[in-house]
Formats: C-alpha cells, sequence, structure tokens
C-alpha cells in the first residue's frame, strides 16, 4: 500500500506525531530509571548552563547590589529626612510638655491665691537698656491696667507700668525704679525692695539692731494697696552693718529668673476671686 | 547532510540558551521560548522531513531540560508542526505582522496542549499558572519572532539552500 504523494508529508507528520504519542504514552505508563538519551542531554546540558550562568549570575548579582546600592542610597536620604522631621515633632512635643508643666505650675499658683489672675505670654524683654522691662501680650482689652503685680512660679516679677490694647510692659523688681514693701520672713522686719539693676535689688530702711542674715527669704508686706502680702520677692545673699549709718546694707536676689521667663501671671488685685 | 551533523547540536545550544540564559534575564519568571518560534520556522520554511525531525528533536531536548515525561513536549512541537504546515499550504506567511500573530496564536494552542495534557498525565490544572506566566511569555515570544524568523534564514545549513516559500 503506497501513500499518495499529495499526503506523503502529512503522513511523515503524523508519524512522528504517533511516535511522540507511543514515547509518552510508554513513560508514563512504564516510569523506569532515567533513560541513556536523557542522561546524555543532562550530563551535557549541565556543565554548558553552569558555565554560562556563572558569568551572567555573577553580572545579575552585581546588578542587583549596585540596584540595592542606590536604593539603599535613596532610602538613606528619605529616613534622614523622616529623621529631621520626627526630631522636630520630638522638639515641638517637648516644648508643648515644658510649656504644659509651666501652665500648671501657673494654674496652681492661681487656684491658690485669693485674687483673679490672667495668664500672659512674655513677647520681648528689655532687661539691658536704663530700665529693665518685659512686655507681655496681654493688654486693656484684657482687663489689664497699670499697678498691677506680676508673678510666675517663683516669685514676683514686678508690675504693669504702662498698657496698650493688647500690649502690657511690665516693670521688673531689679530696676532702679521699683520699690516694693517688704519684710523679711523669719524675723518680720519691714523694709523697702529697691532694684538695683544687674539683677539684684536692695533692702532698705531696716535697722542695724534687727536680725537679718544670708538665706532669709524676703516677702511682700501687703502694705500697699499693688502687691498681695506673702508673694516671694527674694533671698538676702548678703547683710551686711559695716557702713556708717542708721541702716543696714542688705543686698537681695530675686526668686525670679529674668532670664527665663515665657508664661506669667497678672494678678488682678482689685477683683476678689469669687468662691 | 550539514543539517543532520549541525541540527542536534544546534538546538542543544538553543534549548539551553533558551533555558540557562533567557530564564536567568527573567528572573526564571518568564520563559522565553524560543524553541517554538523554531518550530513555526520549521513549519513555514523547511522541508517536511526536515521540520518534522528539527520538531521531535527539540521536543524531546525540552523534555529533558524541563524534566517532563519523554514524549510531552515532542507530541505537542510536533502536532503545532502539523498545524503550521498545513496552515502554511494556504497562506502568504512572509510578512512580518502575520509571523507575529501566527507565532501569537501558536502560542495560545500550545497552552492548550499543555493545559490538556498536564491534566492528563499529571492531573494537575495548571490553567492558573498559564494566565499567570504563559500570556507575558507569549506576547514576548510573539514580538521577537520575527527578528528568529530572519536569524534563523541566515543559518545556511539548517535548511541545506532550500526555504519553501509558502
Amino acid at each position: 500500500m503506497s501513500i499518495p504523494k499529495k499526503y506523503r508529508p502529512i503522513a511523515i507528520i503524523v508519524l512522528f506525531i504517533v511516535f511522540s504519542i507511543i514515547l509518552l504514552f510508554l513513560s508514563t505508563k512504564m516510569p523506569s530509571d532515567t533513560g541513556y538519551p536523557r542522561r546524555f542531554i543532562l550530563d551535557v546540558v549541565a556543565p554548558i548552563e553552569r558555565l554560562i550562568r556563572i558569568p551572567l549570575d555573577e553580572t545579575i548579582t552585581v546588578w542587583n547590589r549596585y540596584l540595592f546600592l542606590v536604593g539603599l542610597g535613596e532610602e538613606n536620604r528619605r529616613l534622614k529626612r523622616e529623621n529631621d522631621q520626627l526630631k522636630n515633632q520630638l522638639l515641638l512635643h517637648q516644648e508643648g510638655y515644658l510649656e504644659g508643666l509651666r501652665l500648671q505650675k501657673l494654674l496652681t499658683m492661681k487656684g491658690q491665691s485669693d485674687y483673679a489672675s490672667m495668664t500672659a505670654r512674655v513677647i520681648g524683654m528689655d532687661q539691658k537698656s536704663l530700665i529693665k522691662t518685659i512686655l507681655i501680650n496681654k493688654g486693656t482689652s484684657h482687663g489689664i491696667r497699670n499697678g498691677l503685680p506680676v508673678i510666675n512660679e517663683q516669685g514676683v516679677l514686678g508690675r504693669i507700668i504702662e498698657t496698650s490694647w493688647h500690649v502690657s510692659r511690665v516693670l521688673l523688681i531689679s530696676d532702679g525704679n521699683s520699690n516694693i514693701d517688704a519684710l523679711v520672713q523669719g524675723t518680720r522686719v519691714q523694709g523697702m525692695l529697691q532694684g538695683s539693676g544687674a539683677m539684684r535689688c536692695m533692702l532698705k530702711y531696716i535697722a542695724k539692731t534687727e536680725e537679718v542674715k544670708t538665706g532669709d527669704l524676703v516677702v511682700s508686706s501687703g502694705m500697699t494697696e499693688i502687691f498681695p502680702k506673702g508673694l516671694l520677692l527674694g533671698t538676702v545673699i548678703r547683710a551686711d552693718k559695716k557702713d556708717s549709718g542708721l541702716f543696714q546694707r542688705i543686698e537681695v536676689v530675686p526668686a525670679v529668673d529674668f532670664t527665663r521667663l515665657e508664661e506669667v501671671l497678672v494678678l488682678m488685685v482689685t477683683e476678689k476671686k469669687k468662691k | 547532510m550539514n543539517f543532520y551533523v549541525f541540527v542536534p547540536w544546534f538546538l542543544l545550544m538553543l534549548v539551553v540558551f533558551q533555558h540557562a540564559v533567557l530564564g536567568t534575564i527573567f528572573f526564571h519568571s518568564i520563559a522565553v521560548e524560543i524553541s517554538l518560534v523554531m518550530v513555526i520556522y520549521g513549519g513555514l520554511r523547511m522541508s517536511v522531513l526536515k521540520g518534522s525531525i528539527l520538531s521531535l528533536i527539540l521536543g524531546l531536548m525540552m523534555d529533558c531540560i524541563t524534566g517532563v515525561s519523554s514524549g510531552f513536549y515532542a507530541l505537542i512541537y510536533t502536532a503545532i508542526f502539523l498545524m503550521v504546515y498545513l496552515v502554511s499550504l494556504h497562506v502568504y506567511a512572509k510578512s512580518t505582522p502575520f509571523v507575529a500573530l501566527f507565532t501569537l496564536c501558536c502560542g495560545f494552542i500550545e497552552g492548550i496542549w499543555l493545559l490538556v495534557l498536564n491534566q492528563i498525565i499529571y492531573g494537575t490544572n495548571i490553567f492558573s499558572d498559564l494566565v499567570l506566566y504563559f500570556i507575558p511569555q507569549l506576547v514576548i515570544v510573539s514580538l521577537i519572532s520575527p527578528f528568529l524568523f530572519k536569524f534563523f534564514h541566515r543559518i545556511g545549513w539548517l535548511h541545506d539552500g532550500y526555504v519553501r516559500s509558502s
């Protein structure tokens, strides 16, 4: 039986297909050890593949490392940016926390005081000029007027000497123009605390017969209407009786650190707190 | 005569190149099956006997390389070769778009064969794998097939000077 010439090509292909089917059938239905042709091809292929792969893998590894380094640089920059942002945020939070602590102290004072008070923020300092003052962000529109005492959690700062609608100027107790009726807490001796500049005050008009020693606390006497009684003014750092004259020379350091002022409390001394 | 001497080695190199080099370049996620293009080229340009032998050898080598049962790829490739041969009798198969499109179609048919044979022989459904890996691979293969055709055409001993015109 001969196949017509027209169909011979197809017959050849079909023959190959049949061969493939038989091969597939045999290899699936009768699994045996790997045949020699397969072994030969695997043995030939494996070293060639390894030879090709070594430089390729190396190239790819180098490329991946390069990409990794590029990515690393970018990541490093991003992390640095994030770090800076976080540092700023942390700083803000710390500031907020410290402000909260300060305000908490002020509020505690506010609660303890018999007078109504108003919290104000220090917006300017002028302690190097002739008149030692600070500016606060509250003015007449908030009820502030001249003469009101200004304190913080450490003690007395001074009193209002000038007001506008939204800003007031506070004369510090260290200024030479500041005079406050004071008394030494231990001995109850009364005198006048006068500013002497350079962050110092002098307690005047204390007779040499009175006993005042270093470390004694000086508080407001409440004799005038301006400062309520018992507010801490400062601490005696030197008491000298050797001067010729009737009175002692008593040097007082103010209780308040004027270089670190941020929030203050203005006592509305004419308004008693409603309880 | 050159054909029978060189072709087994050439096909071996082709399969190794496809598996090792292209596999590594594409991180073994996509197998660029230039052996399929070789089979299609055989079906369109080579004599029936040589093309059939080429398809069978290529299929057997693919079986060895991929680790499937002997005859798996051999059957797929010879069947595709038959289909390509039958098509080549009726169409003009020299334009570049036709080659690319026809390769794409053959690739789909190969995919169906793979799906069916896997189900029959191994009882596994590889449909999801086919969709994930096979289709991108098909697109790449079909795009490069015209260039591969030109390359195969330049290898004189592949068809011993005889090029079948469709």
